[in-house]
């Protein structure tokens, strides 16, 4: 416990500084902006960044993209509440049923209680990061190559089955990206494969270039002519329409609550993340509430226990990130990039030799959040009038921070050209409907997959068994099964109950 | 044969080529056996799996005949071509023209695959945000790049 409290005085020491809390600030505000503006992620917001980090600390490298990361979500909300367009792909289930509150005048107070769910999520999230990171880097300091092998493969499983829409597309997806990890040098032999003649590909792929452009182009070309300007009139949502009124309450805090705990859950397990615990929760206040009905129809319980659920995920996701090394997201797997660009290696170690790092981390997440209420609920109406800033403005600018942001990171033609490789990929993926958030997590694990699971061969003489014969391995690799028999039991399920409707229209007739 | 139905054959198809692609690569260096692996058995064990996954994916397309929610739809070819050759154009000059000419090219380029814009309006976008780039990159950023150069 002693610890605890020296570890959150280091914590203190460095978030309170004038540059990181500058840092902090300028990431959660840069979140929220990206959050709310169309067709930017917080993925991309990340990955043009990143290059500008390089000069950094490591320490306010992260909290700075840290800040960008959960301001996204905020902003992402905040697009979903008043316009029905996710601003990030977890801010989806916002739409469900804050978008018919705003359309029943009570955007306001949709908006506040994201404000206090997301608050509530963050802080729960980033206290449970602080008590259980240092066991379980503890714990982890006794895995071996087999067991970080089969933890590798349990976070890809997940990703896989358990955040797309379809398993199968989602498991070619991360083969795939396991796959371009391998291109260039093997460290084993030397030998530089799957580079196709570029040489300068000997390092690996470089990252920005990928992410930009397999998530950032598509979604240009997709968007370009296409989205048109929004009016929403910002006179409409003051402070004073934020106020709830005490039904809004009795029926809140419950739901934000049960949000928090799935969330932080959910956040925690490698390869899951905020859009799946949004999800849950939102399924588990229709399934408890007495009157499911008025879901869909602006059910203030359905915004805030996804909204408390995604922030909750998003702080806890740091968890496996920084004690294991495996990323909770494909934003996170950015994160992990970014550590090794900063000479950091990633894993168990990393609480131990970087303390001020980790605890700084955490403890910017308290000043972040409390930016983001300061900047959310008094300041809304700037973002509001943000939302109506026309895509066609926007999105030359686009093209021209993707350019410069891969150009600047090694000063590389060849990135550009690797930037365009993937764009074109990334609209051939994007018409056969597979998603490209696996592919990146798979890249960033592929090498380290490799390397463990030659290791563990190695170790045991090439006997597969001992996959399962250690205990942690095997529990691991017992977690991925239970999630595929899982997935195929939904799949199947899902398809008797198509059947049966099918017969039964058949019977109508 | 649905649309949809067809989606999924196709990238069955897609999956199993990237298969092939990756067996065909592995098979190029050592294999050696799981106690010592090669440089080729990790990516011909990703190859195969692709392989299966792709006849998997080709074999759902045909049997589960599910309902998806969403067809793909396939962006403009206009847009996509404008926009590749935005940042072809932005490759090739920035390091014989430097930022400014190279940026300027390619958001023009760009703000051609928006119709509902005037050629005004792309005319402002054109110089208004490579100025921005170099204030925010070159100024802001210190970013190693010469704003003009000529090196043909």
């Amino acid at each position: 416990m002693n610890d605890l409290f020296s570890n959150l005085a280091l914590g203190f020491e460095v978030a309170f500084s004038i540059k990181a809390l500058w840092y902090c600030f300028f990431g959660v505000l840069l979140g929220t902006f990206v959050g709310v503006l169309p067709g930017v992620g917080a993925l991309a917001a990340i990955a043009l960044l990143l290059p500008l980090t390089f000069g950094m600390e490591a320490t306010h490298a992260l909290i700075m993209l840290a800040g960008i990361y959960y301001g996204s979500n905020y902003g992402g909300s905040t697009a979903s509440i008043l316009l029905n367009l996710p601003g990030s792909p977890s801010s989806a289930v916002a739409c469900l049923d804050g978008y018919p509150m705003s359309r029943q005048g009570r955007g306001g107070i949709a908006l506040l209680m994201t404000a206090i769910a997301s608050f509530i999520g963050s802080i729960v999230g980033m206290i449970i990061m602080g008590l259980f990171s240092p066991p379980l880097a503890n714990l982890a300091m006794s895995f071996s190559a087999p067991d970080y092998f089969a933890l590798m493969v349990l976070g890809l499983v997940a990703a896989a089955l358990l955040s797309s829409g379809s398993p199968l597309r989602g498991l070619a997806m991360i083969g795939l990206g396991v796959l371009l990890g391998l291109v260039g040098r093997d460290i084993h032999s030397g030998l530089l494969r799957f580079s196709y003649g570029v040489d300068e590909l000997y390092e690996g792929l470089p990252l920005v270039a990928v992410a930009l452009g397999i998530f950032g182009l598509p979604e240009v070309i997709r968007n370009a002519g296409w989205i048109k300007a929004r009016h929403i009139n910002a006179k409409d949502i003051t402070l004073r329409s934020m106020i709830p009124t005490r039904d809004d309450w009795r029926r809140s805090w419950g739901a934000m609550f049960r949000g928090t705990g799935l969330g932080s859950f959910f956040g925690a397990l490698p390869g899951t993340g905020g859009l799946l615990a949004a999800f849950m929760s939102y399924s588990t206040e229709k399934r408890i509430n007495k009157d499911p009905s008025r879901f869909g129809k602006g059910a203030i319980e359905g915004v805030a226990g996804p909204e408390a659920a995604n922030n909750a995920a998003v702080q806890t996701a740091f968890i496996p990130t920084l004690t294991l090394g495996i990323p909770g997201d494909v934003v996170m797997a950015i994160m992990l990039g970014a550590l090794v660009i900063h000479g950091i290696q990633p894993g168990a170690a990393v609480i131990t030799s970087h303390p001020d790092l980790f605890w700084g981390l955490l403890v910017s997440f308290l000043f972040g959040n409390i930016f983001l209420i300061i900047l959310n609920v008094p300041l809304i109406g700037l973002w509001v009038r943000m939302l109506s800033i026309p895509y066609s403005v926007l999105y030359p600018f686009i093209i021209a921070f993707i350019c410069i942001g891969v150009y600047s990171v090694n000063s590389s033609v060849t990135d550009l050209y690797v930037l365009l490789f993937f764009g074109v990929l990334g609209c051939i993926m994007a018409y056969l409907r597979f998603e490209p958030a696996p592919l990146i997590l798979g890249l960033i694990l592929g090498p380290m997959l490799e390397v463990n699971m030659r290791r563990a061969l190695t170790m045991s003489r090439g006997d597969y068994t001992v996959f399962i014969s250690r205990p942690i391995s095997a529990l691991f690799l017992g977690a991925a099964l239970l999630i595929v028999m899982w997935t195929l039991w939904s799949v199947y399920r899902r398809h008797r109950a198509a059947r049966l409707e099918r017969d039964a229209a058949e019977l109508r007739r | 044969m649905t649309k949809l139905n067809k989606i999924d054959t196709l990238a069955g198809i897609f999956v199993i080529l990237i298969g092939f692609l990756a067996i065909y690569e592995a098979l190029y260096f050592d294999i050696g056996t799981a106690r010592r692996m090669g440089p080729g058995y990790f990516p011909l064990h990703i190859g195969i799996l692709l392989l299966v996954i792709g006849v998997g994916l080709t074999v759902e397309g045909h049997w589960m005949r599910q309902k998806s929610e969403a067809g793909a739809n396939l962006p403009s070819l206009r847009g996509l071509l404008l926009i590749l050759a935005a940042v072809i154009c932005f490759a090739l000059m920035i390091q014989r023209f430097g930022l400014v000419p190279a940026t300027a090219t390619a958001v023009f380029l760009g703000t051609l695959a928006d119709r509902s814009t005037s050629i005004r309006q792309k005319l402002i976008l054109t110089v208004a945000v490579p100025i921005v780039c170099v204030v925010i990159f070159k100024f802001g950023l210190g970013m190693h790049v010469d704003i003009v150069r000529w090196r043909p």
